[in-house]
């Protein structure tokens, strides 16, 4: 690049002026494009290299069971099935003898329960196996995040996708993403877009709920007249909050789920509760004459509150298709507060926010 | 006592019932095609030999699933048979590949089929269940069916009218290179109208000059979009009356081409061909496909020039309007419930590319095929793009060009007793600037095969088979 006066005058530097950029000329020598083949003198067929021994990802091995624990659970099975098909018939028997109507009544009820036993069954596992395939998919994508081929991140992503609820927001973010990613981006990047596009949305809706079972805690506890009454709501405030969380994200939360959900929840939320128990100790010990003093419900309303919002935040991190990032991560504090201060969204039917807000917590 | 009870008991079920194969065994008809000289043949037979080395050298297949986790039990070349297709001759080509001095296999004119019966133990839950119980591998009868790509390029004609087609494919003959190889053809329609008396002889002649036509444009300036498509490869159908037609030159304003002129006699005979040659096609073959991969010859059209690539290009978007059934359109007509599930696009000879420039090649044909990086919600087929070679027939190296050091790759070429070395240029990751295109380079060096042994042991080096197949077939080997 040249100006075409180089000496500008000190007086001229601030005025209107046009700068020249030279192009530069195009030697055919300095851009070797063309292609072209290059006679060698070398001699020999090509001798393909051994291909390199890659050890296989070994899966974590289940848990396995000797064949006469196999054999006990086959029987406890095969003896439960009996019992309950023994019992059906003698039911059913009974009442044919008793009458031809009543025992094609009493059949169709036994086919009805049965049917609808197994769809409940049907529904139930599915359920479950969605959600550990979330926690599959969050492990792979926490390992491909730094060691897989582009090419190679697709199929999570597509498992990812396939699980997002498919209103009309999440397929706006969806289709957003497609457009957006492209084949040379690098796993990080299409994860990283994908957690920006499609999952980001998806998180505020979840933090929306973290703070109305947060609010609900708060509330509760500063009218309770009884400790069991607080303890009572706050298990029933808890179960609703992981349900929806996991709703949130496009699972299907189903008892066997929800099971799975809280057994989860009571171990990561147990990690927490040892830290927190020893800096609440600490607390006491140093400044427990004070702490007596303000020891009011409200302080206690608080406490709630803050328990429920970071069972709120774990849960989200098991029902996040995509882990968290470190600077994903949201803190008690935006959660909580943040939030609150936050321009609220317009609410949808359902109580969720129909825009995105900024994220700048 | 107890456990030999067990073991016996789990003997007992498991050979009464062999519920893997019952849960996990299934038939994949996987479908290879492309346009001529995009490698189809070498496709199939490395594929071939890979699947039956995999169990020996599974280093040569890591990213298929079944052989990276090691649950590939055997793999082995189910017996031909005899009402089916004709077998695909894969003995044959791995010899001719394996001699010294070596070649490449014949081309694809025709349709054949190989049946590749995979045992495998299966993963996931059920996989997991299955072998709780003592059940043994399952099996996936994989269908290898190979056909000409061309025969894609038929599936517009359905749509289109004998005078639509006429019109549009001779102004496509008027134009560019094909003007050159159209010449004899151009001069014959404009001594022979339309509305002139109906001849058997003129109609025969007329479609030989237009054959001639489309074999120039395909041998000598490597044109794909050349309809119809059973002209070039006409299979097992031979020369019947009804494909002794060719575009004529109607007027735009004619209503209807009158009875007993020479454009009646083309019309009739477009109409047969389309009633007994492609809907046949679709409606016997093409349904039962359920996998597909298209290759593509992405460098050689990106060499060619401009006009090739564009006329690829072409030849792409009418492959692909058989995979685009969620439209409703003709396609799900001739398809009714079959559905294909998934296609892959491949750019063949990514061997001939040096590592830094491959992905640019799958960029590239995904940029022609327009198709988006991820595609998810879509109710067509399932699409994705790679780049590989079924057969790594060179090295990398490094050249000095105009005091420059570039990537190359270097080879033996067939016929020849030296290596040569090939740069290739710069492989675009989108379609090159109407002022961006270079001096058409047709000279792509052919190079032998590498050394390869004969006996299914040691597999063929080759690059990204291995990720294709898992896309393909993967989900049928969990």
């Amino acid at each position: 690049m040249t100006n075409r006066d180089s000496r500008i005058r000190p007086d001229e530097t601030l005025r209107p002026q046009v700068v020249v950029v030279e192009t530069p000329e195009m030697h055919a020598g300095i851009e070797p494009s063309a292609p072209r083949i290059i006679a060698t003198r070398q001699k020999g067929r090509i001798v393909p290299a051994a291909p390199v021994e890659i050890q296989p990802a070994v899966p974590s091995r289940p848990r396995r069971y000797s064949l006469p624990v196999k054999l006990a659970l086959t029987g406890l099975a095969v003896a439960f099935c009996g019992w309950l098909g023994v019992d059906l018939y003698l039911w059913i028997a009974s009442a044919f003898e008793y009458s031809e109507g009543l025992g094609w009544a009493a059949t169709a009820a036994a086919a009805a329960g049965i049917s609808a036993a197994i769809a409940i069954i049907v529904h139930e596992a599915r359920s479950y196996l969605a959600l550990k395939n979330v926690e599959i998919n969050q492990q792979r994508l926490a390992m491909q995040r730094e060691n897989t081929r582009a090419s190679d991140v697709h199929e999570t992503i597509r498992d990812v996708i396939k699980e997002i609820p498919t209103d009309r927001e999440g397929t706006t973010a969806i289709e957003a993403f497609q457009r957006k990613v492209q084949r040379h981006h690098s796993p990080a990047q299409q994860i990283e877009l994908l957690s920006e596009t499609v999952i980001t949305p998806l998180d505020r809706r979840a933090e929306a709920i973290v703070r109305r079972a947060s609010a609900r805690a708060f509330g509760i506890t500063a009218i309770s007249p009884a400790a069991a009454i607080d303890v009572l709501f706050f298990i029933a405030c808890s179960i609703r909050m992981v349900r929806e969380i996991a709703a949130c994200y496009g699972h299907r939360p189903t008892a066997l789920a929800t099971a799975h959900l809280l057994r989860r929840l009571v171990v990561e939320a147990g990690k927490l509760g040892a830290v927190d128990f020893a800096g609440v100790a600490l607390t006491q010990h140093i400044g427990g004459a004070v702490l007596e003093r303000v020891a009011t419900s409200a302080a206690e309303s608080m406490y709630a509150a803050q328990r429920m919002a970071r069972l709120g935040l774990v849960t989200m991190g098991m029902c996040r298709p995509i882990p968290f990032r470190r600077d994903e991560l949201p803190g008690i504090f935006s959660s909580l507060i943040g939030n609150l201060l936050a321009q609220r969204p317009e609410t949808g039917k359902n109580g969720e926010p129909t825009s995105i807000p900024d994220r700048r917590d | 006592m107890f456990e030999r009870v067990g073991a016996n008991f789990s003997e007992w079920f498991s050979g009464a019932l062999d519920l893997a194969e019952f849960a996990k065994g299934s038939t994949v008809s996987l479908a290879v095609t492309g346009l001529s000289r995009a490698g189809k043949t070498v496709f199939m037979t490395s594929l071939v030999h890979n699947l039956l080395s995999a169990l020996h050298q599974p280093y040569r297949m890591p990213f298929l699933k079944v052989v990276g986790e090691g649950r590939l039990a055997a793999a082995r070349l189910a017996v031909a048979k005899s009402d089916g297709l004709a077998r695909f001759p894969y003995r044959r080509n791995i010899a001719r590949m394996a001699a010294s001095p070596a070649n490449w296999p014949a081309r694809t004119t025709d349709i054949s089929e190989i049946e590749v019966d995979i045992r495998f133990v299966p993963a996931g839950p059920l996989g997991a269940m299955l072998r709780w119980i003592g059940s043994g591998p399952a099996t996936l009868k994989l269908k290898i069916i190979d056909y000409p790509g061309e025969w894609l390029l038929d599936l517009p004609l359905l749509d289109q009218s004998y005078a639509d087609w006429s019109r549009a494919t001779l102004q496509l003959s008027k134009s560019g290179m094909r003007a050159g190889t159209a010449r004899d053809f151009l001069a014959f329609l404009a001594d022979h109208r339309h509305a002139e008396p109906a001849s058997e002889e003129d109609a025969r002649r007329a479609h030989e000059l237009y054959l001639q036509h489309l074999r120039a444009a395909r041998d000598e300036h490597g044109l794909n979009f050349l309809q119809p498509g059973r002209f070039l490869d006409p299979g097992p159908l031979g020369e019947n009356s009804y494909m002794w037609f060719a575009p004529l030159d109607i007027p735009d304003n004619l209503e209807r081409i009158a009875d007993g002129t020479l454009a009646a006699v083309m019309e009739r005979r477009f109409e047969a061909y389309k009633t007994e040659v492609v809907t046949p096609f679709y409606s016997q073959h093409f349904r039962n496909y359920s996998r597909q991969v298209v290759l593509v010859d992405v460098l050689g059209a990106l060499l060619a020039g401009r006009e090739v690539f564009e006329d690829t290009r072409n030849a792409i978007d009418a492959i692909m309007e058989s995979f685009r059934y969620g439209h409703s359109g003709i396609i799900s007509r001739l398809l009714q419930s079959a559905r294909i599930e998934k296609v892959l696009f491949a750019a063949t000879k990514a061997d001939h590319v040096p590592e830094v420039q491959r992905d640019h090649l799958a960029a590239l044909l995904r940029n022609m095929v327009a198709i988006p990086a991820l595609d998810v919600s879509s109710s067509n087929a399932m699409f994705d793009v790679a780049a590989l070679a079924s057969v790594i027939s060179t090295e990398e190296d490094t050249q000095e060009i105009d005091g420059h050091r570039v990537q190359v790759v270097v080879g033996k070429p067939v016929g020849s007793s030296t290596r040569a070395k090939f740069f290739v240029g710069n492989v675009p990751a989108r379609p090159p600037r109407p002022e961006a295109w270079g001096k058409p380079f047709l000279n792509i060096p052919v190079f032998e095969p590498p050394v390869i042994d004969v006996s299914p042991i040691d597999g063929i080096p080759h690059i990204n088979l291995d990720l294709a197949l898992e896309y393909l077939i993967g989900d049928q080997l969990r």
